[in-house]
């Protein structure tokens, strides 16, 4: 009779425990779009890095959100985009602090995936292509790979 | 969620309580034959209908059961259960019946009453229920707040329970005191665009496949 009641008892404790529904890890989110650089002023397909960027992004809040702050030698950034209902992102990119600031429109559909429970849903973006608003100091961009499903491959290149 | 804890607690109290007047011991050997007469006893959860009025959760539910032979009781439990699931950027809410058929087993009996004791048993449960998302988090990168919205849907889950419990009569009167746990495992689910359900009506937070319900049921027999 004892060992029952401990029996209950011990149940009872597990039941105290929470549920495991608010542990989202971050291995299956939306993924980012990928950009390389090429060397400028020339139509080789040789990659660069650039000495200094800096990058920002429009999730439509008040401000812009920095993305990428004054490093060195970049040879490839990933930048996360709005996964809101907005057809587009706006990115900027600069290459000094108080210097010139492209504006670069990246379009897109988007598709809802469902993760899990705790993750909820993920954004896979398809037909992307980017328009170039103010082309200073990039001077170009090319496309590469038009959906974005993982980060596995480089969506765009950009001279500057 | 304070008050629904309090209220638990006092109940809990109130339960221990009509525990200490009995002095249940194991019988040594049965050697009465027991024929089946028709009988009924039925209960209503008196807790988690209290726990109602303080919790967004309104569960009510009740059992028919019916001892079968000597030790083992046949039971069918109905409920209605509605219920909001608002965490983490969800915003849902669900609302449906359930039923559950299965029986239980009595481990100990009182030698001077029979229906006083301890018992295990299982069952299986169903639930047929209507819901709504209207928030699902999309994660993504320094953006917060971003949701999708579903339309409302039918829905339905079924799941496997045990149970373990007590059931002590109430002094000399037809009335029972029932509290069980029941430890559950949800089998199947019907989903609306592969999403997982966050609560199910009588099973609770489905997020994960275990869950544990509690009932403290007040009983008549018949």
């Amino acid at each position: 009779m004892r060992n029952l009641i401990l029996f209950f008892g011990f149940l009872l404790l597990l039941t105290s425990c929470g549920g495991d529904d608010d542990i989202c890890l971050n291995a299956d989110s939306t993924p980012r779009l990928k950009f390389k650089f090429k060397v400028p002023n020339t139509d080789s397909n040789q990659l660069t890095a650039i000495d200094t960027l800096y990058v920002d992004v429009d999730y439509g809040k008040a401000d812009l959100t920095n993305i990428v702050t004054a490093q060195a030698n970049v040879d490839s950034i990933f930048v996360p985009m709005r996964v809101d209902a907005s057809p587009y992102t706006d990115i900027y990119f600069r290459t000094r602090k108080n210097g010139a600031r492209s504006k670069l429109r990246v379009n897109y559909t988007t598709k809802g995936i469902y993760v899990s429970p705790a993750c909820g849903y993920k954004i896979n973006y398809e037909n992307l292509n980017a328009e170039l608003m103010e082309s200073n100091p990039v001077q170009n961009v090319e496309s590469n790979y038009t959906s974005l499903t993982d980060e596995t491959r480089i969506n765009f290149y950009l001279r500057f | 969620m304070k008050l629904e804890s309090i209220f638990i607690f006092v109940f809990s109290l109130f339960c221990i309580s009509a525990f200490a007047q009995n002095k249940v011991e194991e019988k040594k050997s049965d050697s009465i034959k027991w024929i089946y007469k028709p009988n009924l006893t039925v209960g209503v959860d008196v807790l988690n209908l209290g726990t109602g009025f303080f919790s967004d959760r309104k569960l009510f539910q009740g059992y028919v059961s019916s001892r079968i032979n000597k030790r083992v009781h046949a039971v069918i439990d109905l409920g209605y259960d509605k219920n909001v699931y608002q965490k983490n950027g969800y915003d849902a809410k669900a609302d449906g019946i359930f039923a559950k058929v299965g029986g239980f087993y009595m481990l100990s009996m009182d030698p001077e009453n029979d229906l006083n004791g301890f018992y295990a048993g299982g069952k299986l449960a169903g639930s047929f229920y209507k819901q709504e998302y209207m928030a699902i988090p999309v994660k993504g990168m320094n953006s917060e707040g971003v949701t999708i919205a579903f339309d409302p849907s039918t829905q339905s889950s079924y799941w496997i329970e045990a149970v373990l419990g007590a059931r002590v009569q109430v002094f000399e009167s037809n009335f029972f005191i029932d509290v069980n746990l029941q430890p559950r495992y949800l089998a199947y689910t019907s989903k609306q665009d592969e999403i997982e359900p966050m609560i199910v009506p009588g099973f609770g937070r489905s997020s994960g496949s275990f869950t544990m319900g509690f009932s403290w049921s007040l009983a008549y027999k018949f």
